[in-house]
């Protein structure tokens, strides 16, 4: 069934609940097909929980969710398992099998999902390292990996079946400014050279700045603003801005140009 | 659980002043249970809200500065209270390149070490509530 | 607030003891600028100092500067407690050069 419709995701009204305590709280929000969508909020906004639901781990209390045109909390199984092979997932902790190489762990999807012959298989398992600046690293374990490479070891596997969507979970998780910065570009890599919609959770505001077509702020289950960076930056909510003026400043300090900033006011 | 309050003092808004507010905000804290490390923050921040209120808030002149510190839930909020004129929210703001401009570098350190800070309204038809929260350490939110 | 003023080797040290604050920023101020202005590196003695607040902090920044623009250098000795953290804080321990002892200067 095709669609004109702009929007590949698209929430109503969803409500949860764990137990009897409500995490979401009517939510409603839309994302644009080659979008690049950034949740925040703090811990216990329920960032995580709409996540969840969007992935049809869990199901909600009421409300709907409609990914690529399919009702995810109505769908059967087989329609579900259609739709999870254009979904790419890359979770924190998302671990790479230890008694693979990095190539046998990326392969791992094509070979149960698909009927493709080997060498074809080979040869896209090495376009993806190629696109994670990870040429040459396929019969690596992941133990000889540092935590950044790991990070784009578990990305490709993501990304291996070339999904539509891709739901990335706190990216910049356990790793240093530099390697965060340069993982932030290969998301936004991945989205031009293969037209990805990629919805990432953070709780970091440089890297949201950065990537973000538009960030959705959530604080106690309830969305405060869908906006772009501009409009989060000039947001009259004080709970946004208090989000805003906290951020630690992690960037590589340059002690000369901070003095200067210091004792003239310019940057 | 309302709202239990732990402090309330005045002063004159004189630099002389500030270093008893201090006094009185490390005991408070002490009371509160923060450890020394977040004792030493909240004082400073404190304290340069104190000195923004004296620099920029009164411009010098004379006025009073009212603190009040409170327990709620696993909160303390901490209210300084002015009676000079209405300042903008926006004075509340941080650019980057505003961090020399009129009490930046304080205001840059208040939140760091706060959890949420914004501006009420006052009380009379005078002046500005600055309102700081702080969560407060674990154990110290049965009531004391 | 108290300070006094010594040579050390090349240096001028001055060691600050008790609370700075925008009380007492202005003398700190005077005192150190006299100092740079005078031709002289400058160690700040920060281990009988329990407090600083930012205002002390743009005075060190100022001087600094100043030091840095005539070619002489200040250097901050024995910070501790409420002082290092303000320094973490800024980020300064990260421009300042910073030491735990003299013993770590030599002649």
């Amino acid at each position: 069934m095709t669609s004109s419709n702009k929007n590949i995701i698209e929430v109503n009204n969803l409500v949860t609940h764990y137990g009897d305590r409500q995490i979401l709280d009517a939510i409603n929000f839309s994302v644009e097909k080659g979008e690049i969508r950034v949740i925040m909020g703090g811990s216990g906004s329920g960032k995580s929980t709409l996540l969840n639901h969007m992935l049809a781990l869990l199901t909600p209390t009421s409300g709907s969710i409609v990914i690529d045109n399919v009702d995810v909390v109505n769908a059967n199984r087989k329609t579900l398992l259609k739709l999870r092979q254009k979904m790419g997932v890359a979770f924190q902790g998302g671990a790479l099998f230890s008694s693979m190489t990095v190539g046998e762990n990326i392969k791992l999807p094509l070979q149960h999902h698909t009927k493709l012959d080997e060498h074809t298989i080979d040869i896209m398992t090495r376009l993806k390292l190629e696109l994670m600046n990870l040429a040459g690293y396929e019969d690596l374990m992941p133990s000889e990996l540092s935590g950044g490479m790991l990070k784009r070891a578990g990305l490709a596997r993501a990304v291996i079946m070339d999904p539509k969507l891709l739901f990335f979970d706190e990216p910049s998780a356990g790793l240093d400014p530099v390697t965060a910065v340069e993982l932030d570009e290969l998301i936004l890599k991945l989205r031009d050279a293969m037209n990805m919609t990629i919805i990432v959770v953070t709780h970091e505001l440089e890297s949201a700045f950065k990537i973000a077509d538009r960030i959705t702020v959530l604080f106690d289950g309830e969305i405060a603003i869908t906006g772009t960076v501009d409009e989060i930056k000039n947001s009259k909510d004080v709970r946004i801005q208090n989000m805003i003026n906290r951020r630690a400043r992690d960037e590589h300090l340059d002690a000369d140009e901070y003095i200067k900033r210091l004792t003239t006011g310019k940057n | 659980m309302s709202m239990k309050r732990i402090l309330h003092v005045e002063h004159s808004a004189c630099t002389s002043q500030l270093c008893q507010i201090r006094d009185k905000v490390r005991e408070a804290c002490h009371v509160l249970m923060y450890s020394d490390s977040d004792i030493n923050l909240i004082t400073l921040v404190i304290d340069e809200a104190c000195t923004n209120i004296i620099r920029y808030a009164y411009g010098g002149e004379s006025g009073r500065i009212i603190l009040e510190i409170f327990q709620h839930e696993d909160e303390a909020i901490f209210h300084l209270q002015d009676f000079a004129k209405c300042i903008d929210k926006s004075c509340l703001e941080l650019r980057k390149t505003n961090v020399l401009e009129p009490g930046g570098l304080g205001l840059q350190l208040i939140y760091q070490v706060m959890d949420f800070v914004q501006l009420l309204p006052p009380r009379g038809s005078v002046g500005n509530i600055l309102e700081l929260k702080k969560h407060l350490p674990k154990g110290s939110q049965n009531d004391l | 607030m108290t300070f006094e003023q010594k040579k050390y080797l090349h240096y001028q040290l001055l060691a600050l003891t008790g609370e700075v604050d925008l009380h007492n920023s202005p003398q700190v101020r005077k005192q150190l600028l006299d100092i740079v202005e005078s031709g002289n590196s400058v160690i700040v003695d920060f281990s009988a100092l329990s407090y600083i607040d930012s205002s002390g902090i743009a005075t060190l920044v100022e001087a600094y500067n100043l030091a840095k623009n005539n070619q002489l250098s200040l250097t901050i000795v024995g910070a501790t407690g409420a002082p290092l953290q303000v320094m973490e804080l800024t980020h300064l321990n990260k421009v300042f050069p910073m030491i735990d002892s003299l013993d770590e200067i030599k002649g």
